[in-house]
């Protein structure tokens, strides 16, 4: 019998939608701040008073933002890096946490502790840095790419995902005379894409987002990536408007670009790529393909 | 397949933590960390007889319980409704919307709260005086919101985001159990309790315990900008302490020993945790 | 069990070579970056008298962001090629934007990734910089450099008894336990002989807004007492006045960076400004929490408090909103400001901080001389001297008119041996600002250059009039106003004693650091009782943690010699 949808359920429906747009206005007002505040002439947000809508709108903070002849450089480094950074690390990470599933894995609780005491203890930068100088990782691309191949947080919840698939499959697979690895890519990876779509994303989002390793572990400008870029530029443009190092012409736009709306600008620039990204993302959390093949 | 991972893990994770030798020794440039002198428990001594140390561990303490057990339900709870929305486009729109915040860095986030909370032309206090209250109170710099106003802050920026996982786990949930439940008689509350819930439990297991081993170090950075000097009694904790007296003199041992205690205390949150785990989802969603 | 057994020896297996990566990862102080070809000028025959050697220095700055001003190519621009024309040296700086300079430089100098030379900030003593660069002297990161510094034009005047400044001398350069060797060397020391009128003059303090000192019939460098402060107060309250959005001020609001008051506020009772410890009328030293001081302070800011005259977020208010206040003119008195023509173009505000202080004295007090920033070069690099020879060529007039004016006939002009810039130069300035710093790299050779400054004596004042009469003038006429009289200290300051005795600084200093915390308790707190409690609780602590042995030892170095310890120094130290 079909259930009907009685009014309790209608109800809770309503107040349910009504909880998520209170939600979502929450976070629509200040980023709509935001927005305002990056279309916004810099001098002016410095009176105050803006709230949603910009009162002197301006396309100087973002040109500011672009005018940097690197830009174009750091988005190719970060789309790069980010590419296959996380396509690396998705399969990598999938390989450890499928070997990691299987019962009959020697010492398999033992790597398992092994890996998450590394989630709870660290030497620190120093040696840290020590370690990535010594295996001449330092201001080359792959100082993106390689230390960030694996996160103990991803190993084991992917792992837990798997687990999650039905042992029989695998074994009737096996019987057919599968090895490891064509289980591994026609049957586990095929019914775990919302995992590897998340773990996807949080990789993707990791690398976009990562400054500190440009800052940090990288010398040359051509290496850096779009985030340690922006956020050079917005610390240096603060430092030079402090020391009146940089003074425009009256009348050129980027002259009332302040610290505060270059950073608007910035973030609303940092920020859009994933919000674009993420809706593709959504696709994959649909059902998992072979659901129903084992039952029968 | 798992050769690879282990190198990394040696080469990335293992070898840095000799780092860790810098609890207890005093750090010399030319020595290096290999040679540099033994002080023994010196750092720890000086940590513990810091009159503030017992507050620190409190503090971090309470902090570490309130962003991750309380705030914990929070991600499961909107990927619940966000899941019971029936129209696709607005579930999406929605779901978007959630996770925009924790793109947002706490200066900015610290920064809003401070204008909405200001004592003389904040949101909240014009809002409390219209319903009658004084509309003067200055929020930050008293002790007794400070709980209040991080707990809100933090689900705030992590809710949306921290969903998503939930979301993947409910896309993996049988559909057929659900129909089965229907027939069974249950109404969408009972299916979302029974199946849903219990279809994600899994995930909800490994990640408490993933989460409670950072039990002692919920990050610095929002309580470093959500702290005053009205409310530095319960909003200082020990990253924050770390990172004033560590890096800032040079003095690494300090530092490193008071991020090993962080380490140990959170070694011992993951077993225990994972041992309860273990117990209530039959070893499935358990470390080991 | 076997299952086991064979996961335990992989694992073993992993960690033998964890034990050999570790072993292979001692800091052998591998330094790549060393001179290249350090050869020493041997004999070069004519290559002119500024001549060093034909070298490549490569150098990092240690700045926070600084390295924005650095020219976009460092080896190429006019000015570079000169200098290495004239010297045969090329200098280059690399710079990585880290938002704290401290932290790489402590990674930097621990994973021995030096250069040739390195520049940090280093106001004084007392700031944690020194405690890094010192433990690293003593380590024998840096070369002693005493020997080559005698040497030079310029440098060398630091050997001079009154050139520099006491702290720069004892405290930083030629500290007594390195016996005569010379390891960080302090950069933007003033050149002696600047008169008061010459001083750049910062003015920091309190400032109010003129139109409102203007409307009341007030000369805001005539309050003198705190009652007097309180009337002035008062009377704005009730006068009405707005800002520019036409809301009504804030009578005193932060700073104008916000985060806090200053001792500005309550200057009749600032017994040991800026390091907090004092000696009393007995003799004796004491920490400003042990006297009666204190009270008078935490009274007078919860009276304003109470009567709305004092913002009450003015102990958190952000940066970003204090300095929106100011451009609107939002406060009508901020506590800590300075000379900033250009923000005060809109919102007139002009000082008020000639009032007494606990001695009775109303003068303006500012630092002496004080150097800013410091260099040292690693043990490591090759042929050190060819370095400090270029550093004094920079700090040299020939080399500051390179760096600081361009080439000469291009873009200025010296007239009766002033600077006068170029009208094409002067063109080109104004319609590309952000490319200035290519062509004359001002800030690439400041840092090792920029000493021993007096740009009157040397340069003239002109140019800077020149191009920008208003802000000029209006900066002149701020720090001037009132015509105070300007008292200066000098020396080591009370806190920098601290690292002297690192047992008692362990325990004490964190209490001495929670100061500022404690103190806004006590205004915020329930009652006047409250308050006490707290500061008899800080009493205790500071006791508890060993405040008399340092005061104690404070006492002896002041009664052997009473200026070698400064206590009243200016407020943000």
């Amino acid at each position: 019998m079909r259930a009907k949808s009685n009014t309790a359920e209608k109800i809770a429906g309503a107040v349910n939608i009504t909880l998520l747009l209170l939600l979502c206005l929450s976070i629509l007002l200040p980023f709509a701040n935001i927005l305002a505040l990056s279309f916004n002439d810099g001098t002016d947000s410095a009176l105050g008073g803006i709230s949603i809508w910009p009162r002197e709108f301006t396309w100087a903070n973002y040109q500011e933002v672009f005018h940097n002849d690197d830009i174009l450089q750091s988005l190719k480094i970060s789309v790069l890096r980010t590419g296959i950074g996380t396509a690396l690390s998705v399969l990598l990470t999938a390989m450890a946490a499928f070997a990691l599933k299987k019962k009959t894995l020697p010492g398999r609780n033992v790597y398992m502790f092994f890996i998450v005491f590394t989630m709870l203890f660290g030497g620190g930068i120093v040696p840290y840095y020590m370690v990535l100088k010594s295996l001449y990782l330092t201001n080359t691309f792959w100082v993106y790419i390689i230390p960030a191949l694996y996160s103990a947080w991803n190993i084991i919840l992917m792992r837990t995902f798997f687990q999650s698939i039905d042992d029989s499959l695998e074994e009737s697979a096996k019987i057919d005379g599968a090895g490891d690895y064509k289980v591994f890519f026609r049957i586990i990876l095929p019914l775990s894409l919302p995992v590897l779509a998340v773990i996807g994303l949080f990789n993707a989002v990791g690398h976009w987002n990562d400054w500190y390793a440009g800052t940090f572990f990288v010398k040359d400008k051509d290496l850096y990536p779009l985030q340690t870029l922006l956020k050079q530029m917005l610390d240096s443009a603060e430092a030079m408007r402090k020391k009146m190092m940089v003074v425009y012409l009256p009348g050129d736009p980027r002259q009332n670009v302040t610290g505060e709306s270059l950073k608007m600008a910035t973030l609303v620039v940092a920020t859009l790529p994933i919000v674009c990204v993420y809706p593709f993302v959504q696709r994959y959390f649909v059902k998992g393909l072979m659901i129903g093949s084992v039952k029968g | 397949m798992l050769l690879p991972c282990l190198i990394w893990f040696v080469v990335f994770a293992y070898v840095p933590m000799g780092g860790l030798l810098l609890a207890f020794k005093e750090f010399k440039f030319n020595a290096g960390i290999l040679h540099s002198p033994w002080v023994g428990l010196r750092y720890f001594e000086n940590f513990f007889a810091y009159p503030g140390a017992w507050q620190l561990v409190l503090n971090t303490i309470i902090v570490g319980l309130i962003k991750i057990v309380l705030y914990f339900p929070f991600p499961i709870i909107l990927a619940l409704m966000l899941n019971a929305v029936r129209r696709r486009g607005l579930k999406s729109v929605v779901q978007t919307i959630s996770y925009l915040p924790h793109f947002l860095s706490w200066v900015v986030v610290a920064a809003f709260t401070f204008r909405i909370l200001s004592p003389n032309d904040g949101i909240a206090n014009q809002l409390l005086a219209w319903l009658g209250g004084s509309g003067e109170t200055f929020f930050m710099m008293e002790e007794k919101y400070f709980y209040l106003v991080m707990f809100l802050t933090f689900v705030w920026k992590g809710i949306g985001w921290g969903s998503i996982i939930y979301l993947a786990a409910i896309t993996n949930v049988d559909p057929t159990l659900y129909e089965a439940a229907q027939i069974d008689g249950a109404n969408k509350w009972q299916q979302t309790v029974h199946v849903t819930l219990s279809g994600i439990r899994t995930t909800i297991g490994i990640l408490l315990i993933l989460d409670l081993s950072g039990l002692l170090s919920t990050g610095y950075e929002q309580n470093f900008l959500l702290r005053t000097a009205g409310n530095s009694n319960v909003a200082d904790i020990l990253d924050v302490y770390v990172l004033r007296t560590g890096m800032m003199q040079g003095q690494y041992g300090y530092a490193t020993a008071v991020g090993m205690m962080q380490g140990v205390i959170g070694l011992v949150m993951v077993l225990l945790i994972n041992k309860a785990v273990a117990k209530l989802t039959d070893r499935e969603a358990s470390l080991w | 069990m076997t299952r086991w057994k064979k996961g335990i020896a992989s694992m073993l297996a992993l960690l033998l070579i964890t034990a050999l990566v570790l072993s292979a990862c001692t800091k052998s102080g591998n330094n790549e970056a060393s001179g290249t070809n350090g050869n020493s000028p041997a004999a070069t025959g004519d290559r002119g008298p500024y001549f060093i050697a034909d070298r490549k220095i490569t150098g990092r700055i240690f700045l926070e962001n600084d390295g924005a001003g650095l020219p976009v190519d460092q080896i190429n621009n006019e000015v570079a090629q000169k200098i290495k024309e004239m010297t045969g040296i090329t200098l280059e700086f690399q710079s990585t934007n880290h938002p704290d300079g401290l932290e790489e430089l402590t990674t930097a100098l621990a994973s021995g990734d030096l250069p040739d030379v390195i520049v940090n900030y280093l106001d004084h003593g007392g700031r944690p910089e020194n405690s890094v660069i010192l433990k690293a002297s003593r380590e024998g990161v840096f070369t002693d450099l005493a020997p080559y510094l005698k040497n030079t034009k310029v440098y060398s005047k630091y050997f001079e008894d009154e050139f520099l400044p006491r702290d720069s001398k004892e405290n930083i350069m030629f500290r007594p336990e390195f016996d005569g060797k010379v390891y960080a060397v302090h950069l933007n020391i003033p050149g002696s002989d600047l008169t008061d009128e010459e001083r750049v003059h910062g003015r920091s303090g309190m400032w109010v807004r003129q139109d409102i000192v203007q409307a009341l019939g007030v000369d805001p460098s005539k309050i003198k007492t705190m009652d007097e402060l309180y009337d002035l107060a008062k009377r704005i309250k009730e006068g009405d006045f707005k800002d520019n959005n036409g809301k009504p001020v804030t009578v005193i609001g932060s700073r104008f960076w916000g985060g806090s008051i200053t001792s500005t506020l309550y200057r009749n009772w600032d017994f040991g400004n800026g390091t907090r410890f004092d000696v009393d009328t007995d003799g004796k030293v004491k920490h400003l929490a042990e006297t009666e001081y204190i009270t008078k302070q935490i009274e007078f800011v919860r009276k304003l408090l109470s009567e709305g005259l004092l913002d009450k977020e003015a102990f958190t208010m952000d940066n970003v909103r204090a300095e929106e206040a100011m451009a609107n003119g939002s406060f009508a008195i901020t506590t800590y400001a300075n000379v900033m023509p250009d923000r005060f173009l809109k919102a007139r505000y002009v000082p008020m901080d000639q009032m007494s202080n606990y001695k009775g004295e109303d003068a303006v007090y500012e630092k002496y001389k004080s150097g800013y920033m410091s260099w040292e070069i690693p043990s490591t690099t090759k042929n050190p001297e060819d370095i400090v020879k270029f550093a004094d060529f920079l700090a040299s007039r020939e080399g500051k008119l390179l760096w600081k004016f361009g080439i000469e006939g291009k873009h200025y002009t010296l007239k009766d041996d002033k600077v006068v810039l170029t009208e094409e130069w002067k063109k080109q300035r104004s319609e590309s600002p952000d490319r200035v710093k290519d062509i004359v790299p001002t800030l690439w050779g400041l840092l090792l250059g920029s000493t021993d400054n007096n740009d009157v004596r040397d340069f003239g004042e002109s140019w800077q009039e020149e191009e920008n009469p208003e802000m000029f003038g209006l900066s002149k006429e701020l720090q001037m106003y009132g015509n105070p009289t300007f008292k200066y200290w000098d020396g080591y300051s009370a806190l920098s004693y601290l690292s002297e005795v690192p047992d008692i600084e362990e325990r004490l200093k964190p209490v001495l650091d929670s100061y500022p915390d404690i103190v806004v308790r006590a205004y915020f707190a329930g009652s006047m009782e409250k308050a006490t409690d707290i500061v008899n609780d800080y009493r205790a602590q500071l006791k508890k943690a060993g405040v008399e042995k340092f005061e104690a030892y404070l006492q002896e170095q002041y009664d052997k010699d009473p200026s070698s310890v400064a206590f009243y120094i200016d407020a943000l130290y």
